[in-house]
Order: C-alpha cells, then structure tokens, then sequence
C-alpha cells in the first residue's frame, strides 16, 4: 500500500444541533490529487479546516504525514500547504511582506517567496498594499502562500474563484506537476471540468457524509453514464 | 446612517468611556498649559501666516481622504457608480462628509478660542464667520482633491495652475476668516462685513467650479483614483535584522506587527500616540511652571529617586509606557480574524505570546528615553541624577512593557476588558515600583515573572486550540 499523505478516520464534527461532518473517513497517497465536491453546506470546508487544524474534530482523527493533527505538532502543518475558501489576508501588508511572513512562519526559503511571486504573475504589485488587490490577485497571493515551502500536502478550498483562464490552466499544470513529484492534494471545487483533468480520486459529499468517492472511471461506470459529462455523473450519485 | 449607528452600538466602549476620557485628559492638560503660558500675541503678519499655513495643511492632509470620499475607492459607497444615483448626488454627499469632519475642526476651534481668549465667550458674531470658513475649507478639500487626481491623470499644467491659484485664494480667505474668529479687532486692514461677504461669494464660485470639474471629469479620472491608491510601499521593519535576536516564526511575526502598526492598523495607534505627547507635554509644564514643591537643601545621591521632578518623570514614563503597550490588546483584536494562518501554519503559542511580549517592549521603548530627556532638559533633575534616573526609567519600562505583552492572551476576543487589565496592573506595579525601584526585584524574586511567562503562553496555547470555529 502507498504512504498516505492525508487520512481521515471517523471523523465527526458538530456546530450545536448541526452535524456538519458526520464520521467521516477518508485517504490520499503520494502522488494523488483528491477532488472533494458537493452542494453548499455539504461539510466540505468543515472537514477540510479539520484537516489543516484550524478546528478540532469532535471524534474520529486526521493525520497529515501519517502524523495525527489532534497533536498540532508544529512540524507536520509545516508539510501542508492551504489556500482557506475565505482569504483574510493584512490589507495594510503588501504581497511580498505577506509571503515573507508565511516563508518565515514555515521555516521555508526565502527565495521561493520569489519564485511563487514570479510563477503567480505578481511581481507588479508585489510592493503594494494587499487592501488595494483585485479579488482575482488576493487568491493568486494565497495560492502563492499555500505552495511556498514546497509543502507535501496541498489543500485547495475553491482556488479558482477570481483567476482567469490563463492562471486557471497554470495552477493546474502545477497541480499536476506537484503530483507527479509524490506530493498529495486535496482539492475542493465546483468546475467540474477543472476537478475532472486534474484529480486521481474523486469524494461527493452531501449532508456531512461522503455518498460516492473513487475514480472518475469508476464513478462514471457506477453512474453508468460513461459519455455524459461529469456534471450529470456528479448530480446522479449525489442524488 | 443605520451602518453608523449598528458602528456606534457595537463600540459603546469606545464612545462612552475612553473618547470622553481622552478629551477629557486633553482638555484639562491644554487649559493647564492655556493658564500658565505666557500671555504671547502674536504680530499680525506672523497671525496671518500661521492661519494660512493651518488651512493648506488642512486641505493637503485631506486629499487622500477626500479623493476616497469623492471616488469611493475601497468604500460600500462605490455600489453608487452602479446605481442611477446623479453625479451631483454624489458630489454633494462626498462634500457633506467633509462639512462633517471640518465641522469637527470648527468645534475644536471654538473651544481653544475659549481656552485662549481671555474674554471667554462664544460671541454669536463668531457663528457666520466660522460656518463660512468651515465651508470654504471643504469646498476647497474636494476641489484640491479632484485637481490632483486629475493632475496625475492628466499633467493638464493650465488646469494645475488654475487649481493651485483658486486653493491659494480659498486658503488666504479661510485664514482670514479663522483670524477674525479668534481675534475679531486684529483686522484694522480688512472690514469684517466684506470679508464675509467675499467668503460668501468665494464659496459660491468653488461650489460651482467643483460641480463643472466632478460633472467633466469623474468618469476618466475614476480609474487613475483606483490605480494611483494601489501605490508601491517600502518596508520598514524588515524580519532579517530581527531574525539575528529571535527564532524566525518570532521574528516574521514581529516585524509584520511592527510594520501594521507603521501603518496605523487602527486609530488607536493615534489615539495611544497622542496620549503619550500629551503626558509627555503635561511633565514639561509640570516642570517648568513650579507646579512641583520646590527642594530647600541639596539631595544626597540617594535621596534623590525621590525628588519631585524625578518622581514626575518616572511616573509619566510609567504612564506612557502603559498608553503605548496596550496596543498589544487592539493589535490582537485586530488580528483575530487572520489568526487562520497561524492555526493552518502550525505556529505554537509559545511563539505568539513571545511576539507579543517583545511588542509590548519594542513600541513602548521610546517612554523612557523621552520621559528622562524632558526631565533633564527642565533642568529640574540634578545632573549628577541624570544616568541613575535612565536607568530608573528603563527599568520601570521593562517591568510595565513585560506585564503588558504577557497578558496578550489573557482575554484576547474583549479588546475592552484586555485594555482595562492590562492598563491596571502595568499602573499599579510600575507606579508601585516608581516610588521604591528595588520593590521590582521583589517581582523578580517570587517567581511573579515566570508564573505570568507559563500562564502567558498556557493562554495562548489555548487560544490556538479552542478558537478556532
């Protein structure tokens, strides 16, 4: 069995009254890029904060590196990068003081602030104050943020929204290249076409379970609408 | 209006106990400093200048807020450019601001006038005078702002020239205006009818200049203003030097709260600064009007960390110490939403509580040095003290700063509650140990220290953990 770089088991989280993820399991290897789709409210932020240690899960654990996240050690979330679905970022810091500050709390190389700066298209408004971004270059810099440090694990909540078609097509070729050097994403996004070309494994999630999860072959065989596009493949087991 | 109110009732704190306490402050110490300064008056052309001088600093240090306000950049406002809402419609509500924040001015001017004056009356011959000069400054604001925006967009040279003359002109008429306020019988040149009559009419003609300019160019400047705000910045706190002194998650997160504070993360950074000059005013007039009880014979060396001007000094440095490191509270407020970064990052609370402390201490460095140059400088402090009473300062400085910064966590989502903890105890021990500096060790010496360190970064630790959702 491959090294899994992500695994979630039984992993349950309640707001109150409300069952946001509801014993939960799952697994990345090296190399793979995990899509985790679903409606609106179908836990997928829930779980995937669980996962980066922004919160805690009830029950059930998540480990990263095969290292368990309920121990917050400090070194395995230095292995993951995350781009958050809701950016807060320091309007009063710019770009490249903002990458700084990551590299830094990562304990990752200066230089590859550059290179994400270069890669991302930013070095225009690297110096200028991140509250005067465009929506489209606040998730370029937090993309930007997510992959600096080369991190192992890659976890990606709705990174298009705001990027152009350009940019949508370079973060998935490096999203393919980061698989093909044995990194892990998990990536959770609505355009189907985007989650279709690049991911190895699929999860749909509904009501804070998971209902259907493998490859896009099997899903589609499961479905058994082997031409349709994925959308009619997503909506029929979501179903 | 209603987003305003929602504001104002989510910071009745802020309202209703620490403004009318800093204007309280301010108020006495500017009416302390009124009574014992010299009755100085000065000559008309020196009047004169000065009047012109405020009003162009009014009108330049506004540009950048009026253009925002004008252009609605980064506001709610700009849903406005969207909606079939007059170009004069908004012209007019980007000048009710402005009337709004000079009304402001005009209220401060009235109270110094009544500081100053020794007939001590609001005299209603005041009231046209001072609505005139509070509508020609915003008028002449707004039209200032639309000439730059337009200048940079367009180095249109004849439009520049026209628009630095008509703010000469409005700065001139204001300044007058704002002399015959404060001095009703200073202008034997100038009657005072005509001068309101010319304010009038001047207002007019800005009015209806502003109004041609908006109507003509807001649509091509609208863009340059997004643009020109987006400007490049330097960087004044750059982590490497701070790298050399602490760990890199220490130093990274350092020097980007050094760096937001630069660039007033919130006005309180302002409101604390000027707290800080106003206790540091109130020790030079304490010093230098014979406020203090005056010393018959010569101190010995030890007695002195009791005279009255070293005593002075050390309280104020305690004093400004503590207004500048309660920052930390407003800092960690302000930071709350971010703090996803250090949860996802994996940054400990060990770390976090560390940046803090060394905040606290990093910002409110200058208290002491300053506290002991004023003290010194009134001549008060007895050379032979003058090393002693540093080192009395930074003493009190590093006791004040660390009680700060160690209870950064302790209620880190009530800004209000953290600030009055905070503000308590670094007054009470710091003013405790100004009066007997050994009484600090004492601190030192029951583990007071280590127990604040441990339960310091407990406190963050927990934070990390449980407030995440």
């Amino acid at each position: 069995m491959s090294e899994h770089l992500i695994r979630v088991e039984g992993v349950t989280k309640k707001y109150g009254r409300l069952l946001a993820v509801n014993e939960l399991s799952l697994a990345v290897s090296a190399g793979e890029v995990y899509a985790l789709i679903g409606a609106n409210g179908a836990g997928k932020s829930t779980l995937i904060r669980i996962l980066t240690g922004i919160t805690t899960a009830d029950d059930g654990k998540a480990f990263i590196c095969g290292e368990d996240l309920a121990r917050r050690a400090p070194q395995v979330k230095r292995r993951l990068g995350y781009l958050p679905e809701e950016l807060f970022l320091y309007n009063r810091l710019t770009g490249r003081e903002y990458l700084q500050l990551v590299a830094g709390l990562k304990d990752a190389d200066s230089d590859s602030v550059l290179s994400e700066i270069e890669f991302f298209e930013l070095s225009a408004v690297a110096d200028k104050w991140v509250g005067s971004y465009s929506l489209g270059m606040r998730k370029k810099l937090g993309l930007a943020a997510a992959f600096a440090g080369a991190p192992d694990v890659l976890v990606l909540d709705e990174p298009l929204n705001g990027l152009d078609v350009e940019m949508m097509r370079k973060l998935r070729l490096r999203i393919e290249e980061e698989r093909t050097k044995g990194r892990a994403a998990l990536v959770s996004s609505h355009v189907m076409s985007f989650v279709e070309r690049i991911s190895t494994e699929w999860g749909i999630m509904r009501g804070g379970i998971l209902v259907a999860e493998g490859s896009p072959q099997e899903l589609r065989a499961r479905a058994a609408l082997l031409d349709a596009p994925f959308e009619d493949v997503f909506f029929h087991l979501a179903r | 209006m209603r987003e305003q109110l929602r504001w104002a009732k989510q910071h009745l704190y802020t309202l209703l106990i620490l403004s009318p306490l800093v204007f309280g402050i301010s108020y006495m110490t500017v009416s302390r400093l009124a009574e014992e300064a010299p009755a100085w008056q000065p000559s008309q052309a020196l009047g004169l200048l000065m009047a012109f001088a405020f009003v162009f600093s009014l009108i330049g240090l506004s540009l950048t807020r009026a253009s925002g306000e004008i252009f609605h950049l980064r506001r709610p406002e700009s849903v406005l450019d969207t909606l079939p809402v007059s170009l004069n419609t908004q012209l007019h509500a980007a000048l009710a601001k402005r009337i709004g924040r000079t009304l402001i001015i005009g209220a401060l001017l009235l109270i110094a006038r009544a500081l100053f004056d020794e007939s001590n009356a609001f005299a209603s011959s005041l009231v046209l005078p001072l609505l005139l000069f509070i509508l020609i400054t915003s008028l002449a604001e707004v039209l200032a702002a639309l000439n730059w925006i337009h200048w940079g967009h367009t180095k249109n040279g004849v439009a520049a020239f026209g628009a630095l003359l008509t703010v000469t002109v409005s700065a001139m008429l204001a300044g007058l205006l704002l002399i015959s306020i404060f001095r009703p019988h200073g202008l034997p040149v100038f009657n005072h009818r005509w001068l309101v009559i010319c304010g009038a009419l001047w207002a007019t003609v800005l009015y209806m200049l502003a109004r041609v300019m908006h109507e003509r160019w807001r649509a091509s400047d609208i863009e340059y203003a997004k643009r020109l705000e987006a400007g490049s910045r330097v960087s004044a706190f750059g982590s490497r030097w701070l790298e050399k002194r602490f760990e890199r998650a220490v130093a990274v997160e350092l020097a980007r709260d050094l760096q937001l504070t630069l660039r007033a993360f919130s006005s309180a950074v302002y409101v604390s600064l000027f707290i800080s000059l106003l206790l540091l005013a109130a020790l030079a007039t304490v010093l230098m009007t014979g406020l203090l009880p005056a010393v018959t014979s010569e101190p010995s060396w030890l007695d002195s960390t009791w005279l009255p001007a070293v005593m002075a000094a050390k309280i104020v440095c305690v004093l400004v110490c503590t207004s500048l490191c309660v920052l930390v509270a407003v800092l960690v407020a302000y930071q709350l939403p971010h703090f996803w970064l250090e949860r996802a990052i994996g940054t400990t609370g060990k770390q976090m509580w560390e940046t803090k402390l060394w905040y606290a201490r990093l910002v409110s460095l200058p208290a002491p040095v300053l506290a002991c140059l004023v003290g010194m400088l009134s001549g008060h402090v007895p050379l032979f003290y003058s090393l002693p009473l540093l080192c009395e300062c930074f003493w009190l400085w590093w006791l004040v700063s660390t009680l700060s910064g160690a209870l950064a966590f302790e209620v880190p989502e009530r800004p209000e509650l953290s600030l009055i903890l905070m503000i308590s105890v670094a007054c009470m021990f710091g003013l405790f140990v100004s009066v007997f500096w050994p009484a600090g060790f004492v601190i030192f010496a029951m583990n007071g220290i280590r127990a604040l360190t441990e339960r310091g970064q407990a406190r963050a630790n927990f934070f990390l953990q449980t407030e995440g959702d």
